[in-house]
């Protein structure tokens, strides 16, 4: 699993999450995804276009990373999700927290 | 005796020679002898007529005056000397001119030997004028005249001395003539040539012969008498082709003496040739070589046959003596075949030698050791043949004491054993044994200090208390001390015995152990380990000994390897032990073939002798192999994975998931449903089952029978039935933004069914998911 934060310009962040994010890689991730948290006001996408699988406990890693953005008053968009990835959000209700792009 | 042999003919060819050689020497010197013996008569007779010449001439001359004094003197002359034939005085013309012109006086000696004389006045006139008489009375010398014929008086041979009659003034007035006939050197020479033919050349062809010649070659003595005044020696020589002869003739002219080898009428010839003084004659004997050589060559053939006879007279009476010596060695060596035979009590053939018979007596001790041998030999053997056949029963017994059908339980498909017992010596200290009672598999494997009989017979003790403790018990921590105390009862030798003692729940699959000094068994399957042990003490040491039990729960799928020392012991011939690390390594390696438990044991025995390399086993080796498979029933597929309480181990599980999911061609998404329930459930085991900070196992199996896939998850943590959970309600969720019971939701979401049991203080979760 890498984690990947890539500055597009001053408004926009993205966040790119390659491989597996299950229960054994997401306190690493957790600690990976941290500097995300220190920019404001600006867009923050989340590129899942290689992110393979993800489990609940990578669910709630996403769902810390929206609170603590929004609190930022950042706005967050996951794009690029695949279909078996995108069943989990389906399943777990989480289509309805996230935007997509 | 071929270098004797050869020594003897070398010796034999230069005494043969020596021989030959002085002969021919000695043949020649009687040769050389006899024609020194004729020169020397020659030269006598002719010197006794000259001096007897020489002395007379003074009475002569004194008595010139009385002419008729002279004949008296002459007629003393003649007398005097027997070789003296007759002699004469012959005078110059006119020196008696009372007695005529011409005078002269002649003495003879008739043929019976008186001596007479006359005077010949006119009868006789020719002398005077002769060449032979005119030359030798102008010479100032007296000197013998060339033999001639003497015709007028002897009729024979005859030669003269000359010498000169002086008047007393010292003019020369005539001349004494003093005859020597040759005929006694004829009859000599024929004689000495006789002689020579009967004593010396008896039996020869071609003989001998002797002549003499002239200063100038005139043949003088020859047998052949047609020769004599009438050839010469050199004219003869001339007409042959050879040029040696004519060397040798003119060196006789000369003077010269000496002995020469040549080609005489076409034989080999030695010619001896001897030069006489005064008369310049040369005595010569020709002597065919065959006779020269002929007496060294009789001699020596004749050493030459003697010494050769002498020698096979040796060799036979050597030959006789060896062979009647050696008649009783002969009757030893038949003796000594037939002892070789193996009939020593054969009576050994008398013998008279002294030699011979201390052999005979060294014999005779052999004979008897051999039999106390053999003997002794015999009754060893039959000992150890008795011994080796006891040993023989006795691993017969032991080796039906073993298990020895394979597969014991045939009837049963949970449970696959195979074991072998590979002894050092015929009878070995390693054992095994397993039975099953009441759904329950009671096994045992051990091994005996020491090897052969004893240890047997400890390991036979240790069996029969393993099967009688088990039926009394079910706990292998009694069984063991009930064996315990049995080994220690009857051990009088201190032996002792390791062992592994296990029963295992063919239900559960729940191992029940106690290990008494025993190596680690190997669990051999998705998750390869040791067996922990607990150090207890081996059996038959301490009878009061409190053994420790252990339990740990077999995968279905897993088999658990047991083995003994022997087996991690072996060397290498450069001793380097085959060892448990090299083992475990190779049972990782086949367990991922997934293999039945009797190739197995064979697979894991050849690595081990291939790794030492054909090396004769030291130690006994026994190799256990108990492969347990599960209690469901009806299920055509079983996979299982056990899992430690750690997040980390996450990934293992979603490879073993993914491997299920392609085992049942499940496409990706559901793939990723099952993976992530899974995970969901597994996570939350690791996560509140047991207290942090402690270890603890979480058993996965999968089961299918084609229709669906059972996953069943169990953990011998606290009590926890996640199905209780209260079902999420995803809207409220999602709005209260609360995230607990996610995890649940999503298994509940991706699998068909799911119920919980708590089984023998373990949580079971059961997750179903249809395939059709």
């Amino acid at each position: 699993m890498e984690a990947t934060i890539r500055k597009d310009d001053n408004n926009r962040i993205t966040l790119i999450l390659d491989g597996r994010l299950d229960t054994s890689v997401t306190p690493q991730t957790e600690k990976e995804v941290e500097p995300l948290y220190s920019y404001t006001d600006c867009e923050v996408v989340i590129d899942c276009s290689r992110l393979e699988y993800i489990s609940s406990s990578g669910l709630r890693l996403l769902m810390a990373i929206n609170q603590r953005c929004s609190a930022n008053r950042c706005t967050l968009y996951i794009k690029g999700l695949k279909e078996k990835v995108y069943d989990v959000f389906e399943t777990t209700g989480f289509v309805h927290l996230f935007q997509f792009k | 005796m071929s270098v004797m042999a050869v020594l003897s003919v070398v010796i034999m060819g230069i005494v043969y020679l020596i021989t030959k050689d002085t002969m021919a020497r000695e043949a020649e010197s009687r040769y050389e002898g006899i024609i020194l013996h004729a020169n020397e008569k020659i030269r006598g007779v002719l010197s006794d007529v000259y001096v007897a010449a020489i002395n007379n001439i003074e009475i002569i001359q004194r008595d010139l005056d009385n002419p008729d004094m002279l004949q008296a003197h002459l007629e003393r002359m003649v007398r005097q000397n027997l070789y003296m034939s007759s002699c004469r005085l012959i005078f110059e013309p006119d020196v008696y001119p009372q007695k005529g012109h011409n005078f002269e006086i002649y003495a003879w000696r008739d043929s019976a030997g008186v001596v007479r004389s006359k005077q010949m006045n006119e009868q006789h006139p020719d002398f005077l004028v002769h060449d032979w008489y005119r030359a030798a009375f102008e010479n100032q010398e007296g000197d013998w005249t060339p033999p001639y014929f003497d015709r007028a008086a002897s009729q024979q041979l005859t030669t003269t001395y000359m010498t000169h009659i002086r008047d007393g003034k010292g003019r020369k007035i005539g001349m004494l003539g003093a005859d020597v006939s040759l005929e006694w050197l004829r009859q000599r020479h024929k004689r000495v040539d006789r002689e020579n033919h009967e004593r010396f050349e008896k039996d020869f062809e071609v003989q001998s012969y002797s002549f003499i010649i002239d200063h100038d070659g005139t043949y003088l003595i020859h047998p052949n008498e047609s020769r004599v005044l009438k050839q010469k020696f050199q004219d003869i020589t001339a007409e042959t082709p050879d040029t040696l002869d004519d060397a040798i003739a003119r060196k006789m002219m000369k003077g010269e003496s000496g002995k020469v080898k040549l080609l005489n009428d076409n034989i080999d010839s030695w010619v001896f040739y001897s030069f006489v003084k005064y008369a310049d004659w040369t005595v010569v004997i020709v002597v065919p070589d065959d006779i020269i050589y002929h007496n060294g060559n009789v001699l020596a053939s004749i050493i030459l046959a003697v010494f050769f006879i002498g020698l096979a007279v040796v060799y036979i009476l050597c030959h006789q003596f060896i062979k009647k010596n050696m008649k009783p060695l002969k009757r030893f060596v038949t003796a000594a075949n037939q002892v070789a035979q193996g009939r020593f009590d054969i009576e050994l053939p008398p013998v008279r030698s002294r030699e011979i018979d201390a052999l005979r007596s060294a014999f005779s001790d052999m004979q008897t050791s051999l039999s106390r041998y053999t003997e002794e030999l015999k009754s060893t053997t039959a000992t150890k043949a008795a011994l080796e056949q006891e040993l023989h029963i006795a691993s017969n017994i032991q080796q039906q004491m073993l298990p020895k059908t394979y597969p014991p339980f045939p009837e049963r498909s949970d449970i696959d054993i195979y074991g072998e017992v590979v002894t050092a010596k015929e009878v070995g200290g390693d054992l095994f044994d397993f039975f099953i009672r009441d759904e329950k598999l009671f096994f045992s494997i051990g091994d005996v200090a020491g090897k052969g009989v004893p240890a047997a017979l400890v390991m036979a003790v240790t069996r029969s208390m393993f099967r009688s403790a088990s039926i009394q018990h079910t706990s292998p921590k009694l069984i063991v001390e009930s064996i315990n105390r049995s080994v220690c009862q009857s051990n009088d030798s201190f032996m002792f015995v390791t062992l592994f003692m296990g029963v295992l729940d063919l239900a559960t699959g729940k191992l029940l152990y106690t290990n008494a000094g025993h190596e680690p068994p190997v669990l051999v399957g998705t998750h390869t380990r040791f067996v922990t042990i607990d150090n207890n003490i081996p059996l038959g040491l301490r009878p009061d000994w409190e053994y420790t039990e252990q339990t740990v729960t077999i995968l279905p799928g897993t088999t658990l390897f047991l083995y003994t020392d022997g087996f991690t012991e072996a060397e290498t011939v450069t001793h380097v032990e085959y060892g448990r690390d090299r083992m475990f390594k190779e049972a990782i390696r086949l367990a991922a073939q997934k293999l039945d438990s009797r190739t197995l044991v064979k697979n894991i025995r050849q690595t081990e002798r291939t790794f030492v390399g054909g090396i004769p086993q030291k130690d006994d080796i026994s190799l256990l192999a108990i492969k347990y498979m599960g209690s469901l029933q009806h299920s055509h597929y079983h996979r299982s994975i056990l899992l430690s309480n750690n997040v980390q181990e996450v990934p293992v599980l979603s490879v073993f998931i993914a491997g299920v999911c392609e085992d049942m061609q499940m496409n990706e998404l559901t793939t990723a449903r099952i993976n992530l329930a899974i995970e969901e459930a597994v996570v939350n085991v690791m996560s509140y089952a047991y207290p942090e900070t402690t270890r603890g196992d979480i058993l996965l199996e999968v089961t299918s029978d084609g229709e669906k896939v059972v996953f069943s998850l169990r953990d011998g943590g606290k009590p926890f039935d996640p199905t209780a959970v209260k079902e999420v309600d995803v809207e409220s969720y999602v709005k209260s933004h609360a995230i607990g019971g996610l995890g649940i939701h999503l298994i509940r979401s991706y699998m068909d069914e799911l119920s919980y049991a708590r089984v023998e203080d373990q949580n079971v979760l059961t997750m179903t998911k249809k395939l059709k």
